[in-house]
């Protein structure tokens, strides 16, 4: 067992990461069910119908961040990904999440702290998977770190980046490979858009994904100092 | 009398033991009934319908990749498909009840909680789809 205390967890919401503005984060997952209980029958029974989900997040309010107002009432489509137990190793728990925001508040008590509560609902499937590059920043073209993910899957993935720094003028190309044995024989199988800007994206990426994967990062230097800061979560499908 | 202390309870879910990871377990069996009190009856009554099967977990976030109670909730819960359950109320020992629900736990809701000042936890549901059969170990 490796029961995991909730301080180190991480919320990243498009370009910012919210960690250190909440303090709770809750992840509601469910699934609808058809009642197929008839004449005859001797215990109930049921279907499956269509899953959905939500995010429940709660935190102190700070008006230099303003991603948990402005995105609410938005189109769904804002990125999110939540870290139960946090994002501090390769291959820590995310969960991957397209979001609308339904629901924003701001409490303001005589006695405490401004306080803020944004509730989400999540556009499509939850991803569960793993964080593949950590928050951290890169200045050059590299290859990242291998991270294991136990297995093959046949039935594509989805993958979210959050850059949260990126200096201006610069290019950055992230993009993710796959390999069957972790140390040769890697390709590209997910590619994020061109990085110019502190931004996040979600994609869907079809098919195949080998046990092994890494992000690799590619720089267009124009300003002499290139740097990015960003996360890259990865979820089998 | 024979009672027994929750701290023995157990849960296996699609072959995966989970008991280790839970604080609770709270199996419900209801039968629907349809109420037939009429006028002048001096006490309700009613006939016996259908019956169903409910269970709530709880217990302590692990990220184990395969065994923890994330991998084995969430993968039966996007599968979408009852799998095999085997409560065990007093525990796995011998004298101790067992239900045993093959192919009848269908996971109907699945959550997880991260406060800044506790353990992360987690949370789900299960609809028993088939009837359960009690057992004595």
């Amino acid at each position: 067992m490796a029961f995991k205390h909730g301080k180190a967890a991480s919320v990243l919401l498009g370009a910012t990461d919210l960690s250190t503005y909440l303090t709770s984060a809750d992840l509601a997952a469910d699934l609808d069910t058809a009642d197929t209980t008839t004449f005859h029958a001797t215990w109930k029974s049921a279907i499956a119908g269509t899953a959905g989900g939500k995010l429940e997040l709660a935190g102190l309010y700070d008006p230099g961040v303003a991603d948990l107002a402005t995105v609410f009432g938005g189109d769904p489509g804002s990125v999110l990904t939540y870290c139960p137990a946090g994002a501090v190793a390769l291959g820590d728990m995310a969960r991957l999440l397209s979001v609308s925001e339904i629901a924003y508040a701001e409490s303001s008590p005589v006695g405490g702290v401004v306080a803020v509560k944004a509730s989400t609902m999540a556009d499509g499937e939850i991803g569960f998977g793993n964080v593949i590059h950590l928050l951290a920043e890169e200045t050059s073209t590299v290859d990242g770190t291998t991270v294991d993910l136990t297995a093959q899957s046949t039935t594509g993935a989805i993958a979210h980046v959050h850059a949260t720094a990126v200096t201006a003028t610069d290019t950055f190309d992230i993009t993710i490979e796959d390999s069957s044995t972790g140390s040769s024989g890697w390709a590209t199988v997910g590619t994020f858009a061109s990085i110019t800007a502190a931004s996040a994206e979600r994609i869907v990426i079809a098919g195949t994904i080998k046990q092994y994967v890494r992000v690799v990062t590619t720089v267009t230097d124009v300003s002499g100092t290139p740097a990015i800061t960003f996360l890259v979560a990865f979820a089998r499908t | 009398m024979a009672f027994r202390h929750g701290k023995n309870a157990g849960l296996t879910l699609n072959t995966k033991d989970l008991s280790t990871f839970l604080t609770s377990m709270d199996a419900s069996w209801d039968l629907d009934t349809a109420d037939t009190t009429t006028f002048q009856a001096t006490w309700k009554s009613s006939l016996a319908g259908i019956p169903g099967g409910k269970i709530e977990l709880a217990g302590n976030y692990d990220p184990t990749a395969t065994t923890g109670p994330g991998a084995v909730l969430w993968s039966a819960f996007t599968g979408a498909v009852p799998v095999t359950g085997l409560v065990y109320p007093g525990g796995n020992v011998t004298g101790q009840a067992l239900w045993t629900i093959t192919s009848g736990c269908l996971v109907t809701a699945y959550s997880e909680s991260s406060p800044v000042g506790g353990i992360v936890t987690f949370k789900a549901s299960i609809d028993v789809v088939v009837l359960p059969v009690r057992s004595v170990i």
